[in-house]
């Protein structure tokens, strides 16, 4: 993908989000018989309570975790298509860990932090798979980091819906985590938790990391070039570390859900957390915290539709449609330079170009 | 291997294998014309939910293909438009589209026939040959004369679009249009309208995969185009850009699926879990071929 420049950037950005709203208005004008209250629903159903605000915050947590861990591998010019399976191993291993403690009499802050460690790992260790791979053939990571990612899909619901199902339960689901175990709710009755300031913590990290460190600084080089980031002595191990430090992060997302906002695991509690975590990281140029914004807009926006579809008669997945052409527009070059007929007949930019 | 189960793995693999051979065709139309679409995916599921959706009101199949292809055009018109005119990058609109799917379907489901579940549509059902007397061939009369009529048609359209790729001066023109915008310009085409007309059909191949997937089981059933998209994709990665190797590529990952569901009768390891085989085997298949394209390079 050919970098824009700052100014295109930013053009793209400002279409691609006014785009976005626009559609988020138009929607309910169009859908509903009472537009008015079910536009209030959806712009400001979020804010409406404090309940409702907190519960925003929480849903964004791992979004935001997710488009970290994608936004790492995309700086160092690394596709990692499979956040959504690294963060469903994460949340088997975060439940699992957890389980295997939790009647080990070790303090449960401790136990909490191995949970999270153990999603860590697990999905660093699913996200190395695809790097292993491509060091020793080299198939394109982009395929086989979404295979892989597809396969474990499979294999986590199948363990939490099968051999690790709470046996008293109708839903397929791990047995609840005890409160203790969990991360602490920040706000009761809303869901807000620990997560929501981890993933704070998580965005300054790796800002940092990306900006200020001597590592940061090679991954950026390989990133932007990687025969030139050869030449300099920077060896693959730069891509193998974005990777795993993508992968954990897509792990310990998973973690969030459910240590945080459900408090067990449940068969596809991912819910598309790993493409939408992408599609953030997108949104905000893989900058670190750009991303702050652009998972607390995408929540917004699915708070906003759902909402809208308990207030008025508008469809939760209306929010779909808004990310989807956010994500359209992105990278669009529209700004200096463009003529739609020039530009059309051109079809640019065409491979190698 | 007894040879009713060997009939019947060979037939069900073909099976598995025409709809991969059709949309990764398509793939392959953009991979030439130098915009590789990622879409495959999400139009395979407009696709399937459009054929539902029409079949069912209709009551005609022909109505369900011919809303099925439109549909999948439309989302490859967006992403073929988002590259072309916008010049967005093709692989995040091609992922945009990817993410769009699932939830426009959901949305139009629950809006036109209000359920977000499964969607009969019996009228999509093609008649399988299991009585024509070909088909009582030993071992590959099964596969060969006694699929479901949607089998054929997408073996007519996987060579259709093979011969619009080699052996037309559309499809030559395609090629030229992916060499780049200067190789093109300097052959006197604009590569534009040919990158979007390679979008536009492999929207309608992916489209027409998913009608099949729909057409097999007589319904729409959310999630069922469950990576088929992206399988396909790495066959056109694996095909070197040659419809035989990428018909080949299809061949292979239909065999896999072919006998990982035959596995789900007879094998200790549970059903759930032998859904993840497809997409392990498409990955190892690609990381030995690319080994052996490696050693082969270096013998070379």
């Amino acid at each position: 993908m050919k970098p824009l420049s700052r100014r295109e950037s930013l053009t793209a950005r400002i279409v691609a989000l006014a785009a976005a709203l626009a559609l988020a208005a138009l929607y309910p004008l169009v859908a509903s018989h009472e537009p008015l209250s079910a536009l209030h629903a959806f712009f400001l159903g979020p804010f409406s309570s404090s309940y409702a605000f907190y519960s925003l915050l929480e849903s964004a947590a791992p979004l935001l975790i997710c488009a970290l861990g994608a936004g790492l591998a995309f700086r160092a010019g690394v596709f990692n298509l499979g956040g959504e399976g690294q963060a469903a191993v994460g949340t088997l291993a975060a439940a699992l860990t957890v389980q295997g403690l939790e009647s080990s009499g070790l303090p449960p802050a401790l136990v909490l932090l191995a949970g999270l460690l153990a999603a860590w790992a697990a999905g660093s260790l699913l996200a190395l798979l695809s790097t292993a791979a491509e060091l020793w053939s080299g198939a394109e990571v982009l395929l086989t980091s979404f295979l892989f990612s597809q396969a474990a899909l499979v294999a986590v619901d199948w363990a939490i819906g099968g051999p690790l199902k709470a046996s008293e339960s109708n839903l397929l689901a791990m047995p609840p985590i005890p409160a203790p175990f969990r991360l602490p709710r920040l706000a009761p009755p809303s869901t807000l938790s620990l997560a929501a300031p981890l993933a704070l913590a998580l965005a300054l990290l790796v800002s940092l990391a990306v900006d200020r460190t001597r590592s940061g600084y090679e991954l950026r080089l390989f990133g932007r070039n990687r025969l030139f980031a050869r030449a300099s002595g920077i060896g693959e191990g730069v891509g193998a570390l974005a990777m795993a430090a993508s992968g954990a992060l897509g792990g310990v997302a998973g973690a969030t859900l459910v240590l945080g906002m459900t408090g067990r695991a449940v068969e596809g509690m991912t819910g598309g957390v790993g493409w939408n975590g992408l599609a953030v990281a997108l949104v905000a140029g893989s900058h670190p915290m750009g991303a702050v914004p652009a998972a607390l807009f995408f929540a917004w926006l699915d708070a906003g539709a759902r909402q809208g579809s308990i207030l008025s008669n508008l469809s939760p997945d209306a929010s779909v449609v808004m990310k989807a052409v956010a994500l359209f527009l992105i990278t669009a070059r529209i700004g200096s330079g463009w003529h739609p007929r020039r530009t059309w007949k051109a079809g640019a930019p065409g491979r190698g170009e | 291997m007894n040879p009713g189960l060997f009939s019947a793995l060979l037939s069900g693999s073909l099976a598995a294998a025409a709809p991969l051979a059709v949309a990764a065709l398509g793939g392959l139309l953009t991979e030439a014309a130098g915009s590789l679409s990622v879409a495959l995916e999400g139009s395979m599921l407009v696709g399937a939910f459009a054929a539902a959706a029409a079949a069912k009101v209709s009551g005609s199949f022909l109505v369900g293909i011919v809303a099925s292809l439109a549909a999948g055009m439309s989302l490859s018109l967006l992403v073929g438009l988002a590259a072309g005119l916008l010049r967005a990058d093709v692989f995040v609109a091609g992922l945009a589209a990817n993410l769009l799917a699932p939830g426009l379907v959901s949305l139009l489901s629950g809006a036109l026939y209000g359920t977000k579940g499964v969607l009969p549509a019996e009228a999509l059902l093609t008649s399988s040959h299991d009585a024509a007397a070909l088909s009582r061939l030993p071992l590959v009369g099964q596969a060969l004369f006694g699929q479901e009529t949607m089998v054929y048609m997408l073996a007519v359209s996987a060579f259709l679009i093979a011969v619009l790729f080699s052996r037309t001066v559309f499809g030559l023109r395609l090629r030229a249009a992916g060499e780049g915008n200067d190789a093109a310009r300097a052959a006197g085409l604009s590569p534009g309208p040919y990158r979007l007309a390679a979008h536009l059909l492999a929207g309608a191949a992916s489209a027409l995969a998913g009608a099949a997937l729909a057409s097999h089981v007589g319904a729409f059933v959310p999630g069922m185009s469950a990576g088929r998209g992206w399988i396909a994709l790495v066959a056109v990665y694996l095909g070197g850009r040659r419809p035989g190797g990428v018909v080949l590529a299809c061949l292979g990952f239909g065999l896999l699926i072919g006998i990982s569901n035959a596995a789900q009768g007879v094998a200790a390891a549970p059903a759930e879990l032998l859904q993840a085989a497809p997409y392990l085997a498409t990955a190892i298949a690609l990381i030995l071929w690319k080994r052996a394209a490696i050693r082969k390079e270096e013998a070379g």
